[in-house]
């Protein structure tokens, strides 16, 4: 099966008289349908570089790039339709209404009229009948009509860079539920993002980059490694409960100041500890598995990167 | 696809409310110019020698700065909104984008000064009437070689004379967005090039060669000027094409 989207050993230079500057060091991904892929790294990492050379707007120095089945680094390829994108911090023609806005960029493929830009609004939470001009828009308000021209021509590839951006919480859980949506639907997703809770809820793969370098890809089926559980229980009588427990499954135990409770290292699964201890009468407030987040691994790779 | 984009680009401008302030601007300058200004000549010249003559005293030293102002405002628009990306993000090349920029500026400024122009000629037909006798005085104001066909059609020979400096609008426009490419500063795109005009008018010796010159009618025939007017255009715009074309970021 053909890939939406594969990149291969991609790099990016600026040069100016005296440096060259490199943002992005032999980079190779690829992107299926249905799927969400992220990719994180803090802000200077080269995100936003390889996200304008995946939908044409910058061209590698080194690499091969081929989107829907166009390759974009043959001299004059024309960008095939069906990719969605929105590059950071959108703006529009500041007169014109969001409307007229999304009307003339939709006028431009023509493959789409007046009632799919209207219904594309409304999904994204914006009024089609609001006569104010774009200029006066909210930073949210504007992020939405930003993400309304990414989507409203139904792309097969979605492109988007740092999509919350000025979205309320009610807005950032609807694009997550929404981008999930598109990808079960067979839409392809690269989501380049700072915000490590927003691509962890949502996508299936993810590849951390410190300035250019691709640090570590990582799957959401990828094995994680458990290492115990940290809990939290009512009382010191609870608390001499757990220890028995620990005793009993060789168990490490440590008490976090100040609480009844903390980390318990051990091998047994979290339902089973559960059930042992709920059968020995003890109150548990909280348990939860201790495993590596994507902000912990996030943390270690970068950290290795700089030692 | 290309001719949305340039019809977009004269929305554009159009939607700019200072667009309509040069229109109104230039309108004024040019119905002051025969209706304060002419009547105090003696004799006072017919209605297309009046409107001839006001195009000339306005234009050379106005539109210099209207045209770059507007086309500084267009890619002002470009640096401070996401359009291009829009644009070239739905398939249009960026050569191709261009050239839409650049032909839909060029119309644009094209309509702003033909709502001017046509400001002026009511101005002078309400002013001095619509059908002129024209006086021997007046042909010291036009050209030897076009006197023939100034006295057949006053009108029609008029309306071509405005029609050469829409010409020449497109002409400047597409070389301060030659300019433009160059120079990322939309602000000096708009003062860089009305100096040049004006400096070059002031040091040149007035020959076909002179800006001022070739927007009088006194040097030159009339189509002598049009393909002046028509190689300049071409020129510009190629160069501007190539150069923006190799550019990765408009």
């Amino acid at each position: 099966m053909e890939h939406v989207c594969e990149l291969t050993g991609i790099c990016k230079q600026y040069r100016s008289r005296k440096t060259v500057h490199e943002v992005l060091h032999d980079v190779s991904m690829t992107l299926d349908a249905g799927e969400v892929f992220g990719f994180i790294g803090p802000n200077g990492a080269g995100k936003t570089t390889l996200l304008r050379i995946m939908c044409g707007l910058a061209h590698p120095t080194k690499g091969k790039v081929k989107v829907l089945g166009t390759d974009l680094t043959v001299r004059n390829a024309q960008l095939p339709t069906g990719i969605g994108v929105l590059v950071e911090y959108p703006s529009f023609i500041p007169e014109l209404t969001g409307r007229r806005n999304l009307q003339l960029l939709a006028s431009i493929r023509g493959v789409i009229g007046l009632p799919e830009v209207d219904a594309t609004m409304e999904l994204m939470g914006l009024d089609p009948g609001n006569k104010t001009p774009a200029g006066r828009y909210s930073l949210g308000m504007r992020q939405r009509l930003g993400l309304a021209q990414a989507i409203m021509e139904k792309p097969r590839l979605l492109l988007l860079d740092e999509p919350t951006n000025g979205l309320d919480p009610q807005g950032v859980a609807e694009l997550r539920s929404y981008i999930r949506h598109l990808a079960d639907q067979g839409v392809a997703v690269f989501l380049a993002s700072h915000l490590l809770n927003e691509v962890e809820q949502v996508c299936d793969r993810v590849a951390i980059v410190k300035q250019g370098h691709v640090l570590r890809q990582m799957s959401k089926n990828d094995p994680v490694p458990y290492r115990g559980f940290s809990l939290q229980v009512s009382d010191a009588k609870d608390w001499s409960l757990v220890q028995q427990w620990a005793a009993q499954h060789q168990a490490t135990l440590s008490q976090k100041d100040g609480v009844q409770g903390g980390m318990v290292g051990t091998a047994v699964p979290v339902p089973a500890a559960l059930r042992d201890l709920i059968q020995a009468g003890a109150s548990i407030e909280s348990i939860t598995p201790d495993r590596d987040t994507l902000e912990t691994t996030f943390l270690q790779a970068i950290q290795e990167e700089t030692k | 696809m290309f001719i949305h984009v340039v019809a977009q680009e004269i929305q554009r401008l159009l939607s700019r409310r200072r667009f309509w302030i040069l229109a109104a601007v230039l309108a004024g300058a040019f119905v002051y110019e025969i209706v304060v200004v002419d009547p105090q000549l003696v004799p006072p010249p017919s209605a297309p020698t009046a409107f001839i003559e006001a195009l000339k005293d306005v234009l050379h030293w106005l539109f210099p700065f209207i045209t770059g102002v507007a086309v500084a405002d267009s890619f002002a628009i470009d640096r401070h909104c996401s359009w291009a990306n829009f644009v070239l993000t739905r398939g249009l090349t960026r050569r191709r984008y261009i050239i839409a920029k650049g032909l839909g500026m060029a119309m644009a400024i094209c309509l702003l000064l033909t709502m001017s122009v046509t400001a002026a000629g009511i101005a002078a037909v309400c002013t001095k009437g619509l059908s002129p006798t024209i006086r021997t005085a007046e042909f010291g104001m036009i050209n030897a070689a076009d006197h023939a066909s100034f006295l057949a059609h006053p009108w029609w020979f008029a309306v071509r004379f405005a029609g050469v400096h829409l010409l020449a609008a497109a002409a400047y426009s597409t070389t301060a967005l030659l300019l433009t490419v160059w120079v990322p500063i939309p602000f000096v795109v708009s003062i860089v090039p009305p100096t040049i005009f004006l400096t070059a008018t002031v040091m040149l010796p007035e020959t076909a060669w002179n800006p001022l010159g070739l927007l009088r009618l006194e040097t030159g025939t009339m189509s002598g000027r049009f393909l002046y007017f028509l190689v300049w255009l071409v020129v510009a715009a190629t160069v501007a094409i190539i150069a923006y074309g190799k550019q990765e970021d408009p």
